[in-house]
């Protein structure tokens, strides 16, 4: 495509300690477009969320490259880094671990405008009102503490204080994994709507096959810290490249088919730091293991509109399909 | 006390050395008296601070009585005295904090509120209040440290206790018929050994210092009987006319037990919680 | 409950009178013989004859109008015995507690902030300072300072204007401060520790707040919740503590007057002065719990600060 990307992720390891929690991810978001990023844990969904966010823990060494419009993040610094925060914002997992239990939820919201965009103080929470009457709250809560807000309200402050900066793109890492299903779905719709009010593309990170395919517009896989497939949403689930992916769809159990006993894959997922330097990390637990796969680490080679990490892709095109039960 | 434990596990260079420290002070306290070469209550005023010299290591004190001496001898009743704290406050505590833990509820909650209450009285001032009534003395100050560490002890070993209580053994046990007696002195204590002792070492070091205060104070060991905290009041005046020896030789004594019953404590208490 | 521990305090205060061996007027006397006169004076005042909680009800009401009795040594008011002494061991306790609050959370920030040689230096000269009783560390300080030195003075009286008093203070707060500054630079340089590591603070990262105002804003401002409850912990210990330093450098504090009054068995002033410490120590133990309940707003005020 043309298209400038608005994120580029290219062959980013990271290290910590003596092991590797990141192997080689590659990934790019356009503008305005929502990449979901799939993966069990250990995989190393969050971890990649963090190098982006420039929030890799203290002694963790990084290769490779992530661009935010062309420029190189990793490079940055002072200004050149707070305004890249300022436009590539986060959302966590856990709002009440995430928002500082001691100070009110306005507070929370607006000290970034008031501290780096030097925004006065009364236009600052008008601003922080106005989002959270967006994402469906009343201006009252931001007298508020946080311990006298649940979990979903939490995680809507999060989202509007993580938006007051009009960022470009958006990290959302297992947005709506620690709240209940029927909150799980009005934040996920407010995201949805509000991606498309502010133009902003997202990075959306989830365990959850089907809900990635729900919302996004493309998919990566991730195993082993690795990103292993990227596709177009639609086509990961009827049409998988990796024989990691066809698994995974598999394994998850769906009211419309009857079977006996849950298709589970066999063996355990492995992480980054457990993984073999020179081996296909899934061959293991592959069903469509040769005995190449245990003797050279894939690329991530394009196949068909999409990317795959195997060496077995082109041959495997079109049987990894969610198909007949075998 | 300690001394079985010293052979588990692995206890660190400076756990070990403390354990050594710690036996050395045991000794002495066991066999002090036997063990000093000079009587160390007999004053001879004649040679009061003559500094160290041949088979005098530490020179004499105020009362011209030969240092060394005195400190061995000085070494039971400055152990003795915390140990027997210890052993009153760690069996009252336990009492309470099984009592609270067993019978929970209404029990819980006054035996928790009322050693709460009592958390007010700092273990000295007890001391203090308790040897004007009865007369100075070890004895009335050790009993009133005891009663003071009763309130901390007992907390600690509560919820030590409660975990044990909640434990499927117990229940069995308690199926079978066994009395409550028995199973907290035959099981549920001895499951908790790991933290009583841990907690014991620990306490051993504030009582110490607690004792020795006192009988610096002049309200516990009643001189001429030899006590390191007592040495270092009398002596005190050495440090401003020039013979600081006798006093600093008790301090540091007691600075060492105590260092090595902290380092040692700290290390049960890791391994008493992993 | 803090109300509660105090009533009990001063039960057991005023039980003591009881727990004696021999009679109460025994207790009261110390064991030495009166004249009539004095005995009928002390029946009088204690209410001898009346049933024990009535007599603890007298003793209570008296001492909260600032009636402790009157010492049988030296045949004055406890009320002004104490008052003439209460400023020496005031002024000796709140420079410990400056020292503490100064050095102890000033060294444990430093050591929280900056993993280095500065952390570890702080860890191994607070593990030997936390074992150094404060008698202990009372005769070393006027060994080197007062007598090696010179630097300041080995008796200290109350009373000689405020920069002398500093000076002759200076010795006995670093005496008795110094065994609590380990253990309040432990718990800061923790407390930071944990603050840093925690997620609320990778969310100010994230959205490019200086590191100047995280650390302030965030990280301060939550370890501020256990640095300060354990601050005010340790101060209503140096309470009773003091008696011990008031006693190693001569000072007339009402410390040093409790000991003395102990051995000389002066019960009225043993208990008058109890019943002082035992009240400040609540009274800060109530400034602790407020504190951390303003601190902290998941707290509701009435919650013991743990």
């Amino acid at each position: 495509m043309a298209t400038q990307h608005l994120l580029e992720v290219t062959g980013l390891r990271v290290t910590l300690g003596d092991g590797a929690a990141l192997r080689g991810v590659d990934l790019a978001i356009r503008p305005r477009e929502v990449l979901g990023l799939v993966g069990e844990s250990g995989s190393g969904k969050s971890m990649t969320a963090r190098a982006i966010g420039r929030l890799l823990p203290r002694g963790a060494r990084s290769a490779g490259t992530i661009a935010f419009d062309g420029a190189d993040v990793g490079k940055m610094d002072g200004g050149a880094l707070r305004r890249y925060r300022g436009q590539v914002a986060m959302v966590f997992q856990d709002p009440r671990a995430h928002i500082n239990p001691v100070r009110r939820v306005g507070d929370f919201m607006t000290e970034a405008l008031r501290t780096n965009a030097g925004v006065k103080k009364a236009e600052a929470y008008d601003r922080a009102a106005e989002m959270l009457g967006q994402v469906g709250l009343h201006a009252r809560n931001l007298t508020r503490y946080p311990h006298e807000l649940s979990g979903g309200m939490l995680q809507r402050v999060m989202i509007a204080a993580a938006l007051l900066t009009r960022p470009r793109l958006l990290l959302a890492d297992e947005p709506t994994t620690a709240l209940d299903v029927t909150t799980q779905a009005e934040v996920m719709a407010i995201l949805a709507e509000l991606r498309r009010d502010f133009d902003m593309a997202l990075l959306f990170i989830t365990h959850d096959l089907e809900l990635a395919a729900a919302v996004c517009d493309r998919t990566a896989v991730m195993y082993a810290g690795q990103v292993v497939e990227v596709r177009d949403a639609e086509l990961l689930h009827t049409d998988p490249l990796h024989p990691y992916t066809a698994a995974l769809a598999a394994a998850r159990p769906d009211i419309g088919r009857s079977r006996a006993r849950l298709r589970a894959i066999p063996g355990r997922p492995l992480s980054g730091f457990e993984a073999p330097a020179g081996a296909c990390a899934f061959a293991p637990r592959c069903a469509h293991a040769a005995p190449a796969c245990g003797q050279a680490m894939p690329e991530l080679i394009g196949v068909d509109g999409g990317m795959a990490r195997c060496l077995r892709a082109a041959e495997l095109r079109g049987t990894l399909g969610v198909t007949a039960d075998a | 006390m300690s001394r079985g434990l010293m052979n588990k596990g692995k206890l660190g260079v400076a756990g070990n050395a403390s354990a050594v420290v710690l036996g050395v002070a045991v000794l002495a306290a066991v066999a002090g008296p036997r063990l000093a070469p000079d009587n160390p209550t007999l004053p001879n005023l004649q040679i009061a601070w003559v500094g160290p010299m041949a088979g005098h290591l530490l020179g004499f004190d105020f009362e011209g009585r030969d240092v060394l001496s005195r400190l061995l001898a000085g070494a039971q009743s400055s152990m003795l005295g915390p140990l027997v704290v210890v052993a009153l406050a760690m069996a009252g505590g336990a009492v309470f904090a099984l009592t609270a833990a067993w019978r929970r509820g209404a029990t819980d909650a006054v035996i928790s509120s009322g050693l709460d209450v009592l958390f007010a009285f700092p273990g000295i001032l007890l001391a203090v209040l308790a040897t004007t009534v009865f007369g100075a003395g070890l004895t009335a100050a050790a009993v009133a440290l005891a009663i003071a560490y009763l309130p901390y002890v007992a907390r600690v070993l509560r919820s030590g206790a409660l975990r044990e209580r909640n434990q499927p053994y117990v229940q069995a046990l308690e199926v079978q018929g066994v009395s409550v007696t028995r199973i907290c002195l035959r099981h549920v204590l001895p499951n908790m050994s790991r933290i009583f002792v841990a907690q014991a070492t620990v306490l051993f070091g504030y009582a110490m210092v607690d004792l020795a205060a006192i009988s610096f104070l002049g309200l516990g060991v009643q001189p001429p009987a030899a006590n390191w905290g007592v040495m270092i009041s009398e002596n005190e005046p050495g440090i401003l006319q020039g013979y600081p020896l006798p006093a600093l030789a008790a301090g540091v004594c007691v600075v060492a037990v105590v260092i090595a019953v902290n380092v040692l404590g700290e290390r049960l208490l890791d391994k008493a919680v992993r | 409950m803090l109300a509660g521990s105090l009533l009990v305090a001063s039960f057991v205060i005023f039980g003591a009178l009881y727990l004696a061996p021999g009679s109460a007027l025994a207790a009261l006397s110390g064991g030495r013989a009166l004249p009539a006169a004095s005995i009928a004076i002390l029946d009088q005042r204690y209410h001898l004859n009346a049933p024990f909680l009535a007599q603890y009800w007298y003793w209570l009401d008296n001492a909260v109008h600032g009636n402790l009795g009157i010492s049988i040594t030296l045949r004055e008011n406890v009320s002004t015995l104490i008052g003439n002494r209460i400023w020496t061991t005031a002024g000796l306790v709140l420079y410990a507690s400056l020292i503490i609050c100064v050095l102890g959370i000033g060294l444990g920030v430093l050591a929280g902030l900056r993993p280095g040689w500065l952390d570890t230096s702080a860890l191994v000269t607070t593990a030997v300072t936390a074992a150094i009783p404060s008698f202990v560390a009372s005769i070393v300080l006027l060994l080197v300072f007062a007598v090696k030195l010179g630097w300041f003075p080995a008796l200290a009286t109350g009373g000689g204007g405020f920069r002398t008093d500093v000076k002759t203070f200076t010795l006995p707060a670093v005496a008795l401060a110094l065994s609590s500054l380990a253990i309040v630079a432990r718990v800061t340089r923790a407390a930071i520790r944990e603050e840093a590591d925690k997620e609320h603070v990778q969310t100010a990262i994230s959205r490019g707040i200086p590191p100047r105002q995280v650390i302030s804003r965030h990280i301060l401002r939550n370890a501020a919740i256990p640095i300060t409850t354990v601050s005010a912990i340790t101060v209503a210990s140096l309470i009773a503590v003091s008696a011990v330093v008031e006693t190693a450098f001569s000072m007339n504090g009402i410390g040093a007057y409790l000991v003395q009054a102990a051995q000389s068995k002066d019960l009225a002033v043993v208990q008058g002065i109890s019943l002082v410490l035992v009240t400040a120590f609540v009274v800060v133990n109530l400034l602790a719990d407020v504190l951390y309940a303003v601190l902290d707003p998941r707290v509701k005020l009435g919650t013991k600060a743990s």
